[in-house]
């Protein structure tokens, strides 16, 4: 068209009629030069607008086709981000959701944009009725600027306010920190408060990832065992009377926390409501003279080291006297003791002397590499330091042979028992998994006992259920293995025979363990059904049974005949050789 | 002919012009299209972000057990195991042989078997 309108003008200008007929311009007139030359510059204007076109043109073809790049990011899709809360999940080793921030509306006022303070709070009481209406009418009747009314309401709730149609109140979205498991795991979880800090447990432990990284926290938490764990301590708490519980499931061979529970516990969703009673951890930050549970340890290290044998034993006839202590025996069989006579009639004088043959380094020696003589290097804040004698006397050496003038944490005692019994390879307890868990130390586990000394704990502690004071931790098929406890504890700088902490720990199936199950209770009292005793074999021992049979279904372990030949032959024991009967009588 | 192309040159435009315009409104209301169902998205991420944390609520095993206890008696057995070695199922022909497992004697398995029912 531009082409056109030029070829007009330019016939326009050299006067050219533009009827067709005289279209054919004249040559060989004078004027034939000059339309030459018009024609050559027609050529190159027509020449320089085609240029430009076919520029323009390439340009346009080169932005509209070749250019993707460069266009606006409005076509992004936006979803594939997900949602994003301030604070990470936490979920168990099942990826069940143990803790998550849910988005929620806060209700807050603008006082000096409100002049009928009075009838707003009485409207607001309505809705939240716990509200005091006369210190909230106060205040939206003074001329402050900004005012929180109540944090995370609920979606009724905001919908209730927002029916009042009140234009002083709005709201601000927030987040809130929600368990919806509510108690379950609590001690281990934590909470967070009201502004998404972690307080306590896992929230504290791993708050900078939880606010930073986008993949949930996997805690090795089992919440089905830890669910059955609970109920069953809590039964127990509440059949005994008890102050309070400690429980543990540990990983056998990895020491991972399946599950962990300190009774009394809380709810995570209010920690402000809970007593400090409620809030310590009974399993990881309270430290106990644990009683013989701890023989566990000592047999382990005197037939380690070789002081004495399966077939070897000690004179328990009379209470050892020592300074101003006198050892005694709980269940005193007043005669020469087998080895694994002592440790299934949980024989003080035996352990006391027992800890004397191997001698106070040794012992040391062994205690510090099963990790029961510093705090565990756990990232939990709720760590409670062990309480160990210094200097480290004879008498010492004697006392905690059976669990006395020591103090450890429940969760100590769990990683060292599994020690004991794994084949002999101690790992630090760990509560997380994948790319969150930073433990330095080796899947492989740190050597303590050799295999062989494992397998005579493993056959010890089988014979305690069997025949000795752990009977009632027997679950039929599981093959339970254990050591009861019962320690008196100091009251008013005195031993108290009423304040019992009673224990068991146990481990199934004992030819191939696979998990540890301890219980504590603290302070239980004795009844009818169990005679009067409180004692660890009559109180904690029955919780472990029950909990081992709960807790085997979900773990996949099926119950075995232990009558069968081969299971009874991988077990045996002899428990008074007559060889040394015969020497000795 | 001049006409001719004269038509054709603006047929041309004007075809190129509506396109242009077309393919402009098709892309813009993509975009809105897009962008709604971006936030469409992004809500029921929301959605499903607040149901995962109720399913986890409901799904708390001390309610589960109590549902349980409600609406199935058969495993309401004080929580005893309910779960048994597959050998010592009954077999469905009372005549079939019973060929116990090396490490369970008939008579373990009958008792166990008695207990279960």
């Amino acid at each position: 068209m531009i082409a056109f309108a030029i070829h007009r003008t330019i016939r326009k200008s050299y006067g050219v009629p533009s009827s067709p007929e005289h279209s054919v311009p004249r040559t060989g007139g004078r004027s034939a030069p000059a339309i030459e030359t018009g024609r050559t510059r027609i050529l190159m204007m027509v020449g320089l607008a085609v240029f430009a076109f076919t520029s323009i043109c390439v340009r346009l073809v080169d932005l509209a086709m070749f250019q993707v790049a460069e266009e606006p990011a409005t076509a992004r899709a936006a979803y594939k981000a997900g949602v994003t809360t301030q604070r990470g999940d936490i979920v168990d080793r099942n990826g069940v959701l143990l803790a998550t921030n849910l988005t929620t509306a806060s209700l807050y006022a603008k006082p000096n944009e409100i002049s009928n303070g009075d009838e707003i709070a009485n409207q607001l009481a309505t809705v939240l009725p716990d509200l005091d209406v006369q210190s909230v009418a106060a205040k939206l009747n003074g001329d402050g600027r900004f005012m929180w009314i109540r944090r995370n309401l609920t979606p009724r709730q905001q919908w209730r306010v927002n029916r009042l149609g009140q234009p002083g109140l709005d709201f601000q979205t927030e987040e809130a920190r929600v368990y919806p498991q509510g108690a379950l795991g609590a001690h281990l979880l934590g909470y967070a408060d009201i502004d998404n800090k972690g307080l306590a447990g896992i929230e504290k432990a791993y708050d900078e990832s939880l606010r930073t990284n986008r993949d949930p926290v996997q805690v090795s938490l089992d919440i089905r065992v830890q669910h059955v764990l609970r109920d069953e301590l809590s039964r127990a708490v509440a059949e005994f009377a008890a102050v309070g519980a400690a429980g543990i499931i540990l990983n056998v061979k990895n020491s991972e926390v399946i599950a962990l529970v300190s009774l009394p516990d809380f709810d995570p969703n209010h920690p402000s409501d809970a007593a400090d009673n409620q809030r310590f951890n009974r399993a990881t930050l309270g430290v106990y003279e644990v009683g013989s549970t701890f023989k566990i340890f000592t047999t382990a290290i005197a037939l380690d080291t070789g002081v004495v044998d399966l077939s070897g034993g000690y004179d328990a006839t009379q209470p050892i006297r020592i300074s101003r202590f006198t050892i005694r025996d709980f269940h005193p069989e007043a005669r020469w003791l087998s080895v694994p006579e002592i440790f299934m009639h949980s024989s003080n004088i035996g352990a006391a002397k027992m800890a004397l043959d191997f001698g106070g380094e040794t012992q040391r020696a062994y205690l510090s590499q099963l990790g029961l003589l510093d705090s565990l290097p756990i990232a939990l804040a709720e760590t409670g330091a062990p309480m160990i004698p210094r200097p480290w006397r004879s008498i010492n050496t004697m006392t905690i042979g059976f669990g006395h003038g020591i103090a450890i944490s429940a969760l100590h005692l769990a990683a060292g028992a599994a020690a004991t019994i794994n084949g002999g390879l101690y790992n630090p307890p760990t509560f997380v998994m994948g790319p969150h868990n930073a433990s330095e130390t080796s899947p492989a586990g740190r050597r303590v006992f050799s295999e062989a000394t494992s397998l005579k704990m493993r056959k010890l502690m089988r014979l305690v259920v069997e025949k000795g004071t752990g009977r009632k931790g027997a679950a039929p098929g599981y093959l339970v293995g254990g050591k009861t406890g019962t320690a008196e504890t100091l009251s008013a700088g005195n031993y108290s025979s009423d304040r019992l902490l009673s224990s068991f720990v146990g481990a199934f199936p004992m030819n191939d363990p696979r998990y540890l199950v301890l219980v504590m209770l603290d302070s239980p009292k004795g009844n009818t059904k169990t005679k009067g005793f409180a004692t660890g074999g009559w109180t904690a021992a029955p919780v472990v049974s029950r909990v081992v049979q709960r807790m085997a279904p979900f773990v996949a372990i099926v119950p075995i005949d232990e009558g069968a030949p081969e299971v009874r032959r991988e077990l045996a024991i002899e428990i008074t050789p007559k060889r040394l009967r015969l020497a000795t009588y | 002919m001049k006409t001719f192309a004269v038509v054709v040159w603006f047929g041309l435009a004007c075809a190129a012009g509506f396109a242009l315009f077309n393919v402009t409104f098709k892309v813009e209301k993509l975009e809105a299209e897009l962008g709604e169902l971006n936030r469409q998205i992004l809500d029921d991420q929301q959605s499903i972000h607040i149901l995962k944390a109720e399913w986890s609520y409901l799904d708390r095993p001390e309610r589960l057990e109590t549902l349980a206890d409600s609406y199935l008696p058969e495993f309401k057995t004080d929580r005893a195991p309910v779960s048994i070695r597959i050998e010592l199922l009954p077999t469905r022909n009372a005549k079939e042989a019973y060929v116990p497992s090396a490490a369970l004697s008939a008579s373990d398995a009958k008792t166990t078997i008695g207990k279960r029912q």
